[in-house]
Protein backbone atom coordinates (compact mmCIF):
# COMPACT_ATOMS: atom_id res chain seq x y z
CA UNK A 1 0.00 0.00 0.00
CA UNK A 2 1.68 3.49 -1.38
CA UNK A 3 1.89 5.65 1.57
CA UNK A 4 -0.41 8.81 1.43
CA UNK A 5 0.86 11.70 2.99
CA UNK A 6 -2.06 13.66 2.83
CA UNK A 7 -4.02 10.48 4.63
CA UNK A 8 -3.76 12.40 8.14
CA UNK A 9 -6.16 14.90 6.42
CA UNK A 10 -8.48 12.61 5.34
CA UNK A 11 -10.23 12.62 8.70
CA UNK A 12 -10.03 16.25 9.32
CA UNK A 13 -13.68 18.05 8.74
CA UNK A 14 -13.38 21.31 7.39
CA UNK A 15 -14.56 23.07 10.77
CA UNK A 16 -11.19 21.18 12.30
CA UNK A 17 -9.20 22.24 9.65
CA UNK A 18 -10.21 25.48 10.30
CA UNK A 19 -9.59 25.70 13.52
CA UNK A 20 -6.33 24.49 13.48
CA UNK A 21 -5.40 27.14 10.75
CA UNK A 22 -7.05 29.79 13.05
CA UNK A 23 -5.46 28.63 15.78
CA UNK A 24 -2.10 29.03 13.88
CA UNK A 25 -2.85 32.69 12.23
CA UNK A 26 -3.64 34.00 15.88
CA UNK A 27 -0.17 32.55 17.29
CA UNK A 28 1.70 33.83 14.62
CA UNK A 29 0.11 37.25 15.10
CA UNK A 30 -0.17 36.97 18.51
CA UNK A 31 4.16 36.12 18.60
CA UNK A 32 4.65 39.43 16.67
CA UNK A 33 2.71 41.69 19.02
CA UNK A 34 4.49 39.72 22.37
CA UNK A 35 7.52 40.32 20.29
CA UNK A 36 6.50 44.12 19.71
CA UNK A 37 5.44 44.13 23.18
CA UNK A 38 8.61 43.86 24.50
CA UNK A 39 10.44 46.23 22.91
CA UNK A 40 8.47 48.90 23.74
CA UNK A 41 8.27 47.86 26.99
CA UNK A 42 12.04 47.34 26.85
CA UNK A 43 12.49 51.59 25.34
CA UNK A 44 9.95 52.75 27.92
CA UNK A 45 11.74 51.02 30.78
CA UNK A 46 15.62 51.90 29.60
CA UNK A 47 14.86 55.67 29.98
CA UNK A 48 14.03 55.45 33.60
CA UNK A 49 15.75 52.38 34.60
CA UNK A 50 19.16 50.41 33.78
CA UNK A 51 19.53 48.41 30.84
CA UNK A 52 19.25 45.20 32.56
CA UNK A 53 16.28 46.23 34.00
CA UNK A 54 14.84 47.13 30.92
CA UNK A 55 16.19 43.81 29.40
CA UNK A 56 14.59 41.60 32.42
CA UNK A 57 11.10 43.75 32.12
CA UNK A 58 10.80 43.46 28.17
CA UNK A 59 11.81 39.52 28.38
CA UNK A 60 9.11 39.18 31.26
CA UNK A 61 6.74 40.68 28.86
CA UNK A 62 7.91 38.85 25.93
CA UNK A 63 7.02 35.44 27.33
CA UNK A 64 3.95 36.16 29.32
CA UNK A 65 2.29 37.22 26.31
CA UNK A 66 3.60 34.26 24.01
CA UNK A 67 2.31 31.79 26.64
CA UNK A 68 -1.19 33.10 26.56
CA UNK A 69 -1.09 33.52 22.85
CA UNK A 70 -0.30 29.85 22.84
CA UNK A 71 -2.99 28.89 25.12
CA UNK A 72 -5.53 30.26 23.04
CA UNK A 73 -4.07 29.31 20.10
CA UNK A 74 -4.12 25.31 21.38
CA UNK A 75 -7.75 26.29 22.81
CA UNK A 76 -9.04 27.39 19.53
CA UNK A 77 -7.55 24.52 17.68
CA UNK A 78 -9.27 21.78 20.31
CA UNK A 79 -6.85 20.98 22.18
CA UNK A 80 -8.34 19.59 25.09
CA UNK A 81 -6.07 20.75 28.18
CA UNK A 82 -7.21 18.20 30.37
CA UNK A 83 -5.23 15.68 28.55
CA UNK A 84 -2.47 18.02 28.33
CA UNK A 85 -2.28 18.47 32.04
CA UNK A 86 -2.41 14.70 32.61
CA UNK A 87 0.46 14.16 30.09
CA UNK A 88 2.45 16.78 31.64
CA UNK A 89 1.88 15.17 34.76
CA UNK A 90 3.70 12.10 33.97
CA UNK A 91 6.44 13.85 31.71
CA UNK A 92 7.56 16.28 34.57
CA UNK A 93 9.50 13.10 36.42
CA UNK A 94 11.44 12.52 33.32
CA UNK A 95 11.49 16.12 32.27
CA UNK A 96 13.12 16.65 36.10
CA UNK A 97 15.37 14.48 35.55
CA UNK A 98 16.49 15.53 31.94
CA UNK A 99 15.70 19.32 33.33
CA UNK A 100 18.45 19.43 36.24
CA UNK A 101 20.83 21.11 34.48
CA UNK A 102 18.98 23.59 33.08
CA UNK A 103 16.88 24.01 36.28
CA UNK A 104 19.71 24.50 38.23
CA UNK A 105 20.76 27.51 35.67
CA UNK A 106 17.35 29.01 35.76
CA UNK A 107 17.55 29.14 39.55
CA UNK A 108 20.87 30.23 39.71
CA UNK A 109 20.22 32.75 37.15
CA UNK A 110 17.39 34.20 39.52
CA UNK A 111 19.67 34.42 42.50
CA UNK A 112 22.13 36.48 39.89
CA UNK A 113 19.45 39.13 38.76
CA UNK A 114 18.50 39.54 42.49
CA UNK A 115 21.88 39.59 44.36
CA UNK A 116 23.70 41.72 41.22
CA UNK A 117 26.86 41.05 41.70
CA UNK A 118 27.23 42.74 38.38
CA UNK A 119 25.15 44.56 35.45
CA UNK A 120 24.92 44.63 31.71
CA UNK A 121 27.75 47.26 31.09
CA UNK A 122 30.07 46.12 33.30
CA UNK A 123 33.95 45.00 33.16
CA UNK A 124 33.98 41.53 35.20
CA UNK A 125 36.80 39.24 35.35
CA UNK A 126 36.49 35.12 35.71
CA UNK A 127 39.41 33.32 36.62
CA UNK A 128 42.02 35.03 33.31
CA UNK A 129 38.83 36.01 31.87
CA UNK A 130 37.86 39.66 31.13
CA UNK A 131 35.02 41.10 29.73
CA UNK A 132 32.10 42.75 29.57
CA UNK A 133 28.78 42.13 30.29
CA UNK A 134 26.55 41.99 27.09
CA UNK A 135 23.55 40.13 28.30
CA UNK A 136 21.73 38.40 31.38
CA UNK A 137 20.00 35.48 30.23
CA UNK A 138 17.51 32.63 32.03
CA UNK A 139 20.62 30.09 31.58
CA UNK A 140 23.67 31.65 30.74
CA UNK A 141 25.71 35.16 31.20
CA UNK A 142 27.33 36.53 27.70
CA UNK A 143 30.73 38.32 28.17
CA UNK A 144 32.16 40.16 25.11
CA UNK A 145 35.87 39.94 25.69
CA UNK A 146 38.19 42.92 24.42
CA UNK A 147 39.76 40.77 21.65
CA UNK A 148 35.75 40.98 20.63
CA UNK A 149 35.14 37.20 21.27
CA UNK A 150 31.82 35.93 22.82
CA UNK A 151 31.94 33.61 26.08
CA UNK A 152 28.82 31.98 27.64
CA UNK A 153 29.23 31.53 31.34
CA UNK A 154 26.08 28.87 32.19
CA UNK A 155 24.71 30.80 35.82
CA UNK A 156 25.32 27.89 37.94
CA UNK A 157 29.04 28.14 37.06
CA UNK A 158 29.04 31.93 37.81
CA UNK A 159 26.82 31.54 41.14
CA UNK A 160 29.62 29.17 42.51
CA UNK A 161 32.63 31.16 40.81
CA UNK A 162 34.62 34.51 42.01
CA UNK A 163 33.78 37.04 40.38
CA UNK A 164 35.60 40.57 40.34
CA UNK A 165 33.84 43.60 38.95
CA UNK A 166 35.66 46.29 37.65
CA UNK A 167 33.21 48.70 37.07
CA UNK A 168 31.55 48.45 39.96
CA UNK A 169 32.29 51.48 41.84
CA UNK A 170 33.07 54.85 40.47
CA UNK A 171 36.61 55.21 41.55
CA UNK A 172 39.51 52.74 41.02
CA UNK A 173 43.02 52.73 42.57
CA UNK A 174 46.10 51.97 40.02
CA UNK A 175 48.86 50.36 41.57
CA UNK A 176 52.61 50.94 40.49
CA UNK A 177 55.23 48.64 41.84
CA UNK A 178 59.15 50.36 41.51
CA UNK A 179 62.28 49.57 42.38
CA UNK A 180 64.70 51.98 43.65
CA UNK A 181 68.29 51.41 43.33
CA UNK A 182 69.97 51.21 46.85
CA UNK A 183 72.47 54.04 46.02
CA UNK A 184 68.78 56.10 45.55
CA UNK A 185 67.39 58.78 47.90
CA UNK A 186 63.88 57.59 48.54
CA UNK A 187 63.08 60.59 49.58
CA UNK A 188 63.38 62.35 46.57
CA UNK A 189 61.86 59.67 44.16
CA UNK A 190 58.71 60.19 47.09
CA UNK A 191 58.70 64.28 45.78
CA UNK A 192 59.16 63.48 42.27
CA UNK A 193 56.79 60.95 42.08
CA UNK A 194 53.76 63.03 44.21
CA UNK A 195 54.53 66.11 42.06
CA UNK A 196 53.74 63.95 38.93
CA UNK A 197 50.70 62.97 40.36
CA UNK A 198 49.73 66.44 41.25
CA UNK A 199 50.38 67.58 38.16
CA UNK A 200 48.26 65.07 36.52
CA UNK A 201 44.96 66.39 36.33
CA UNK A 202 43.21 62.46 35.78
CA UNK A 203 45.07 61.14 39.13
CA UNK A 204 41.96 62.06 41.97
CA UNK A 205 43.56 64.40 44.58
CA UNK A 206 41.46 62.85 47.10
CA UNK A 207 42.43 59.86 48.24
CA UNK A 208 45.69 60.81 48.35
CA UNK A 209 48.28 59.41 46.31
CA UNK A 210 50.76 57.24 48.55
CA UNK A 211 54.19 55.15 48.18
CA UNK A 212 54.14 52.30 50.33
CA UNK A 213 57.87 50.67 51.09
CA UNK A 214 57.44 46.57 50.55
CA UNK A 215 60.58 45.39 51.50
CA UNK A 216 64.28 45.36 50.18
CA UNK A 217 65.17 43.02 47.44
CA UNK A 218 68.06 41.72 45.99
CA UNK A 219 69.05 44.66 43.75
CA UNK A 220 66.53 47.13 44.69
CA UNK A 221 64.08 48.76 47.45
CA UNK A 222 60.90 47.50 46.28
CA UNK A 223 58.36 50.23 46.56
CA UNK A 224 54.22 50.52 45.38
CA UNK A 225 53.31 53.69 44.10
CA UNK A 226 49.56 53.89 44.65
CA UNK A 227 47.00 56.65 42.82
CA UNK A 228 43.40 57.09 42.53
CA UNK A 229 41.44 57.58 39.74
CA UNK A 230 37.84 57.84 38.36
CA UNK A 231 37.24 54.56 36.84
CA UNK A 232 36.28 55.27 33.30
CA UNK A 233 39.85 57.05 33.38
CA UNK A 234 41.78 54.13 34.56
CA UNK A 235 43.11 52.89 31.24
CA UNK A 236 44.51 56.21 30.16
CA UNK A 237 45.98 57.15 33.45
CA UNK A 238 47.59 53.46 33.47
CA UNK A 239 48.69 54.02 29.81
CA UNK A 240 49.93 57.65 30.45
CA UNK A 241 51.87 57.59 34.04
CA UNK A 242 54.11 55.00 33.94
CA UNK A 243 55.30 56.42 31.10
CA UNK A 244 55.59 60.03 32.78
CA UNK A 245 57.36 58.34 35.67
CA UNK A 246 59.64 57.06 33.72
CA UNK A 247 60.16 60.48 31.78
CA UNK A 248 60.44 62.29 35.42
CA UNK A 249 63.16 59.96 36.93
CA UNK A 250 64.69 60.33 33.96
CA UNK A 251 64.69 63.78 34.10
CA UNK A 252 65.26 64.60 38.10
CA UNK A 253 68.49 62.00 37.74
CA UNK A 254 66.27 58.80 39.46
CA UNK A 255 67.69 55.71 38.76
CA UNK A 256 65.58 52.54 37.72
CA UNK A 257 67.75 49.34 39.27
CA UNK A 258 69.00 46.47 37.14
CA UNK A 259 69.38 43.38 38.27
CA UNK A 260 72.78 42.92 40.56
CA UNK A 261 75.21 40.07 41.73
CA UNK A 262 78.20 40.73 44.04
CA UNK A 263 80.68 38.00 43.42
CA UNK A 264 83.21 36.41 46.08
CA UNK A 265 85.71 33.88 45.31
CA UNK A 266 87.71 31.87 48.19
CA UNK A 267 90.89 32.83 45.97
CA UNK A 268 92.79 35.23 43.40
CA UNK A 269 90.71 34.84 40.36
CA UNK A 270 93.25 34.19 37.26
CA UNK A 271 92.25 36.56 34.54
CA UNK A 272 93.52 36.00 30.94
CA UNK A 273 92.98 39.25 28.57
CA UNK A 274 92.08 38.65 24.94
CA UNK A 275 91.90 40.36 21.63
CA UNK A 276 88.93 40.62 19.72
CA UNK A 277 89.84 37.20 17.44
CA UNK A 278 90.50 36.00 20.90
CA UNK A 279 93.95 35.28 20.62
CA UNK A 280 95.73 35.58 24.01
CA UNK A 281 97.00 39.23 24.06
CA UNK A 282 100.63 38.95 26.26
CA UNK A 283 101.20 42.19 28.72
CA UNK A 284 105.23 43.28 28.48
CA UNK A 285 105.69 43.78 32.30
CA UNK A 286 107.17 46.87 33.18
CA UNK A 287 110.79 47.50 32.93
CA UNK A 288 111.83 47.05 36.81
CA UNK A 289 110.59 43.91 36.71
CA UNK A 290 111.93 42.91 33.65
CA UNK A 291 115.32 43.91 34.75
CA UNK A 292 114.94 41.93 38.42
CA UNK A 293 116.49 38.38 38.05
CA UNK A 294 113.63 35.60 38.69
CA UNK A 295 114.22 33.12 41.65
CA UNK B 1 33.74 93.02 20.38
CA UNK B 2 36.82 93.89 20.19
CA UNK B 3 40.48 94.79 22.76
CA UNK B 4 38.33 97.40 24.91
CA UNK B 5 35.77 95.00 26.64
CA UNK B 6 39.24 92.79 26.92
CA UNK B 7 40.62 95.76 28.53
CA UNK B 8 37.98 95.66 31.78
CA UNK B 9 38.88 91.89 31.68
CA UNK B 10 35.41 91.13 30.44
CA UNK B 11 35.89 88.17 27.59
CA UNK B 12 32.04 87.01 27.63
CA UNK B 13 29.20 88.43 25.00
CA UNK B 14 27.54 88.32 21.74
CA UNK B 15 29.42 88.44 18.50
CA UNK B 16 28.36 87.85 14.73
CA UNK B 17 30.61 86.09 12.15
CA UNK B 18 29.55 85.81 8.72
CA UNK B 19 30.99 83.05 6.67
CA UNK B 20 34.34 83.48 5.56
CA UNK B 21 34.90 85.06 8.94
CA UNK B 22 37.11 83.54 11.97
CA UNK B 23 37.44 85.05 15.79
CA UNK B 24 40.35 84.52 18.25
CA UNK B 25 39.72 84.15 21.79
CA UNK B 26 42.63 84.21 24.60
CA UNK B 27 41.30 83.93 28.02
CA UNK B 28 44.14 82.99 30.68
CA UNK B 29 45.86 79.88 29.19
CA UNK B 30 43.12 79.13 26.67
CA UNK B 31 43.41 80.39 23.60
CA UNK B 32 40.19 79.44 20.84
CA UNK B 33 40.15 80.17 16.91
CA UNK B 34 36.82 79.68 15.20
CA UNK B 35 36.35 80.21 11.68
CA UNK B 36 32.71 79.92 9.86
CA UNK B 37 31.69 78.44 6.89
CA UNK B 38 29.21 77.36 4.64
CA UNK B 39 26.85 75.27 6.89
CA UNK B 40 30.07 74.64 9.37
CA UNK B 41 31.78 76.25 12.38
CA UNK B 42 35.44 74.96 12.60
CA UNK B 43 37.36 75.09 16.19
CA UNK B 44 40.88 74.92 17.71
CA UNK B 45 41.90 74.85 21.14
CA UNK B 46 45.00 75.06 22.80
CA UNK B 47 46.55 75.63 26.66
CA UNK B 48 48.89 77.30 27.64
CA UNK B 49 51.63 76.31 30.33
CA UNK B 50 51.02 79.15 32.85
CA UNK B 51 47.89 78.89 34.95
CA UNK B 52 47.98 81.87 36.46
CA UNK B 53 47.92 83.64 32.84
CA UNK B 54 45.78 87.03 33.17
CA UNK B 55 45.82 87.83 29.37
CA UNK B 56 42.36 88.43 27.92
CA UNK B 57 42.14 89.13 24.03
CA UNK B 58 39.33 88.73 21.80
CA UNK B 59 39.35 89.44 18.09
CA UNK B 60 36.45 88.79 16.77
CA UNK B 61 35.52 89.19 13.40
CA UNK B 62 38.27 89.36 10.65
CA UNK B 63 38.60 87.34 7.76
CA UNK B 64 39.45 84.05 7.52
CA UNK B 65 43.16 83.39 5.96
CA UNK B 66 44.32 87.09 7.33
CA UNK B 67 46.18 86.98 10.75
CA UNK B 68 44.16 88.68 13.58
CA UNK B 69 44.84 92.38 13.92
CA UNK B 70 47.38 93.11 16.62
CA UNK B 71 47.51 89.48 16.82
CA UNK B 72 50.58 87.45 17.91
CA UNK B 73 49.79 84.35 17.84
CA UNK B 74 48.50 82.60 14.52
CA UNK B 75 46.37 79.63 15.03
CA UNK B 76 48.40 76.56 15.48
CA UNK B 77 48.29 74.18 12.22
CA UNK B 78 48.94 71.09 13.76
CA UNK B 79 46.33 71.42 16.20
CA UNK B 80 43.26 69.43 15.57
CA UNK B 81 39.99 70.92 14.50
CA UNK B 82 36.52 70.06 15.57
CA UNK B 83 33.82 70.96 12.77
CA UNK B 84 30.25 71.77 13.67
CA UNK B 85 27.78 71.10 10.90
CA UNK B 86 24.70 72.16 10.50
CA UNK B 87 22.32 73.09 7.77
CA UNK B 88 21.61 77.04 8.66
CA UNK B 89 24.00 77.36 11.80
CA UNK B 90 23.42 81.22 11.97
CA UNK B 91 25.84 84.15 12.00
CA UNK B 92 25.60 84.68 15.94
CA UNK B 93 27.77 83.37 18.51
CA UNK B 94 27.49 83.98 22.21
CA UNK B 95 30.55 83.29 24.33
CA UNK B 96 29.55 82.75 27.59
CA UNK B 97 31.87 82.34 30.82
CA UNK B 98 30.66 78.88 32.92
CA UNK B 99 30.63 77.47 36.29
CA UNK B 100 32.22 73.63 36.72
CA UNK B 101 29.93 70.44 35.77
CA UNK B 102 30.71 68.95 39.26
CA UNK B 103 30.85 70.30 42.89
CA UNK B 104 34.39 71.94 43.51
CA UNK B 105 36.18 70.80 46.66
CA UNK B 106 37.95 74.01 47.91
CA UNK B 107 40.43 74.13 50.16
CA UNK B 108 41.79 77.58 51.53
CA UNK B 109 45.26 78.21 51.27
CA UNK B 110 46.99 78.00 55.30
CA UNK B 111 44.76 76.50 57.80
CA UNK B 112 42.34 78.84 59.58
CA UNK B 113 39.44 78.41 62.19
CA UNK B 114 36.23 79.74 62.96
CA UNK B 115 35.63 80.19 66.76
CA UNK B 116 32.62 78.44 68.01
CA UNK B 117 29.09 81.02 68.01
CA UNK B 118 30.30 82.94 65.33
CA UNK B 119 29.50 83.50 61.78
CA UNK B 120 31.94 84.73 58.72
CA UNK B 121 32.09 86.11 55.77
CA UNK B 122 34.95 85.04 53.40
CA UNK B 123 36.16 85.35 50.04
CA UNK B 124 37.10 82.00 47.57
CA UNK B 125 37.68 81.78 44.18
CA UNK B 126 36.35 78.76 42.19
CA UNK B 127 37.67 77.80 38.64
CA UNK B 128 35.45 78.88 35.17
CA UNK B 129 34.82 77.09 31.87
CA UNK B 130 34.32 79.22 28.54
CA UNK B 131 31.59 77.97 26.24
CA UNK B 132 30.72 78.99 22.97
CA UNK B 133 27.14 78.93 21.84
CA UNK B 134 25.76 78.80 18.47
CA UNK B 135 22.21 81.16 18.12
CA UNK B 136 20.40 79.39 15.13
CA UNK B 137 18.64 81.52 12.69
CA UNK B 138 15.68 80.24 12.99
CA UNK B 139 14.91 81.07 16.71
CA UNK B 140 15.56 77.66 18.05
CA UNK B 141 17.54 77.49 21.31
CA UNK B 142 21.62 78.25 21.93
CA UNK B 143 23.71 75.20 20.57
CA UNK B 144 26.97 74.84 22.65
CA UNK B 145 29.36 74.60 19.93
CA UNK B 146 32.58 74.65 22.49
CA UNK B 147 33.14 74.35 26.04
CA UNK B 148 36.70 73.81 28.03
CA UNK B 149 37.84 74.55 31.35
CA UNK B 150 39.86 77.67 31.31
CA UNK B 151 42.64 75.77 33.83
CA UNK B 152 41.50 72.17 33.89
CA UNK B 153 41.50 71.48 37.88
CA UNK B 154 41.72 68.05 39.05
CA UNK B 155 39.58 64.90 39.79
CA UNK B 156 38.86 64.37 43.19
CA UNK B 157 36.92 62.35 45.35
CA UNK B 158 34.42 63.74 48.07
CA UNK B 159 32.79 61.30 50.13
CA UNK B 160 33.06 59.41 53.31
CA UNK B 161 34.37 55.86 51.72
CA UNK B 162 35.65 54.80 48.52
CA UNK B 163 32.38 53.30 47.41
CA UNK B 164 29.16 56.04 48.08
CA UNK B 165 30.08 60.00 47.04
CA UNK B 166 30.91 62.13 44.24
CA UNK B 167 33.47 62.29 41.61
CA UNK B 168 34.11 66.39 42.37
CA UNK B 169 36.89 68.87 41.11
CA UNK B 170 39.45 70.11 43.34
CA UNK B 171 41.13 74.04 43.75
CA UNK B 172 43.14 75.61 46.28
CA UNK B 173 42.42 79.27 46.83
CA UNK B 174 43.49 82.04 49.14
CA UNK B 175 40.14 82.46 51.51
CA UNK B 176 40.13 86.11 52.01
CA UNK B 177 37.89 88.75 54.01
CA UNK B 178 37.65 91.40 50.99
CA UNK B 179 36.79 90.51 47.36
CA UNK B 180 39.52 92.78 46.22
CA UNK B 181 42.19 90.22 47.98
CA UNK B 182 41.78 87.57 45.82
CA UNK B 183 43.99 87.57 42.28
CA UNK B 184 42.15 88.99 39.76
CA UNK B 185 42.15 86.07 37.21
CA UNK B 186 39.80 85.63 34.30
CA UNK B 187 39.84 81.75 34.55
CA UNK B 188 38.16 82.19 38.45
CA UNK B 189 35.59 83.53 39.71
CA UNK B 190 34.89 84.77 42.89
CA UNK B 191 32.54 83.20 45.53
CA UNK B 192 31.27 85.31 48.66
CA UNK B 193 31.03 82.43 51.48
CA UNK B 194 29.25 82.37 54.66
CA UNK B 195 30.49 80.14 57.51
CA UNK B 196 27.88 80.05 60.90
CA UNK B 197 29.62 77.88 63.72
CA UNK B 198 26.24 78.21 66.44
CA UNK B 199 27.81 75.00 67.74
CA UNK B 200 30.08 75.53 70.70
CA UNK B 201 33.26 73.82 69.15
CA UNK B 202 35.37 75.58 67.27
CA UNK B 203 35.51 74.71 63.00
CA UNK B 204 38.45 73.55 61.48
CA UNK B 205 37.96 74.94 57.96
CA UNK B 206 40.44 72.43 55.79
CA UNK B 207 38.49 71.86 52.59
CA UNK B 208 34.30 72.32 51.69
CA UNK B 209 32.05 71.42 48.48
CA UNK B 210 31.02 74.10 47.10
CA UNK B 211 27.53 73.35 44.47
CA UNK B 212 29.39 74.99 41.48
CA UNK B 213 26.62 73.15 39.45
CA UNK B 214 23.86 74.97 40.97
CA UNK B 215 25.54 78.37 41.30
CA UNK B 216 25.07 81.77 38.82
CA UNK B 217 27.40 84.04 37.91
CA UNK B 218 26.79 87.76 38.47
CA UNK B 219 28.91 90.52 37.12
CA UNK B 220 29.26 94.08 39.65
CA UNK B 221 28.63 96.70 36.79
CA UNK B 222 29.86 99.59 38.70
CA UNK B 223 33.23 97.58 39.11
CA UNK B 224 33.62 95.01 36.59
CA UNK B 225 37.12 95.02 37.06
CA UNK B 226 36.27 93.23 39.82
CA UNK B 227 35.37 89.91 37.76
CA UNK B 228 32.88 87.71 38.09
CA UNK B 229 31.19 86.55 41.48
CA UNK B 230 29.35 83.68 41.64
CA UNK B 231 25.91 83.36 43.90
CA UNK B 232 26.75 83.75 47.45
CA UNK B 233 26.82 80.42 49.68
CA UNK B 234 26.10 80.21 53.25
CA UNK B 235 27.03 77.20 55.26
CA UNK B 236 25.53 76.56 58.67
CA UNK B 237 26.64 73.75 61.08
CA UNK B 238 23.88 72.55 63.51
CA UNK B 239 24.51 72.99 67.06
CA UNK B 240 25.71 69.72 68.06
CA UNK B 241 27.86 70.11 64.85
CA UNK B 242 26.94 67.02 63.27
CA UNK B 243 25.57 68.14 59.95
CA UNK B 244 25.81 71.20 57.73
CA UNK B 245 23.00 72.63 56.18
CA UNK B 246 24.05 74.52 52.44
CA UNK B 247 22.07 77.13 51.27
CA UNK B 248 22.62 79.11 48.05
CA UNK B 249 21.67 82.60 48.01
CA UNK B 250 19.81 82.62 44.56
CA UNK B 251 19.32 86.14 44.08
CA UNK B 252 22.06 88.98 43.50
CA UNK B 253 25.59 88.69 45.97
CA UNK B 254 24.39 91.67 48.22
CA UNK B 255 27.65 93.27 48.24
CA UNK B 256 27.29 94.32 44.55
CA UNK B 257 26.46 97.33 43.86
CA UNK B 258 25.13 97.06 40.07
CA UNK B 259 24.42 93.25 39.85
CA UNK B 260 23.98 92.01 36.61
CA UNK B 261 22.86 88.46 35.94
CA UNK B 262 25.79 86.78 33.41
CA UNK B 263 24.92 82.82 33.26
CA UNK B 264 22.35 80.72 35.27
CA UNK B 265 23.28 77.79 37.39
CA UNK B 266 23.95 74.09 35.49
CA UNK B 267 21.18 72.78 37.32
CA UNK B 268 18.76 74.68 39.46
CA UNK B 269 18.09 72.86 42.53
CA UNK B 270 15.94 73.82 45.84
CA UNK B 271 17.26 76.45 48.01
CA UNK B 272 17.85 74.32 51.09
CA UNK B 273 20.26 71.91 50.46
CA UNK B 274 21.11 68.84 53.22
CA UNK B 275 24.98 68.05 53.08
CA UNK B 276 26.37 64.94 54.54
CA UNK B 277 27.93 64.74 57.62
CA UNK B 278 30.41 66.80 59.32
CA UNK B 279 33.10 64.89 59.19
CA UNK B 280 33.12 64.62 55.53
CA UNK B 281 32.79 68.08 54.63
CA UNK B 282 34.51 70.73 56.86
CA UNK B 283 37.33 68.18 58.36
Amino acid sequence: MAFDPFSAFENLDSDRLRAILVAIVIFVIGAIIARTAGRLVRGAVIRRSSEQQAMLMSRAVYYVLLLMVTFQALSTAGADFKVLLGAAGIFTVAIGFAAQTSMSNLISGLFLVAEQPFVIGDTIQIGTTMGEVVSIDLLSVKVRTFDNLLLRFPNEALLKAEITNLTRFPIRRLDIPLGLTYGQDPAKAKEVLEALADANELILDEPRPTLFTLGFGPSSIDVRFSVWTATSNFITVKNTFLLEIKAAFDREGVTFPFPQQTLSTLGPLPVRMVDGDGEPVLEEPPEEEAAQPTS
Amino acid sequence: MTASAAEKGTWWGEHEVDIGEAGRFRVGPLRTWLERHNCEWRLVHTRGEVRDDPTVEVICPYPIGEEPPNGEEPRPEDAPISRMLAESPGKKLRIVPVLADRPVITRPDGSGRVLAGTEVDLFVSTPLWFRIEAIPDDEQGPRVLFEQAIVRPSDTWFGATTRDGELCYSSRTPATLEAEELPNLPSRAITRLTISNPSSDDLDLLRFALPAPNLSLWLDRNRPELGLFTSSVLLVRSGDGETTRVEIQHRAPRHLGEPERIASPRSPRSRNVLSRAMSAILS
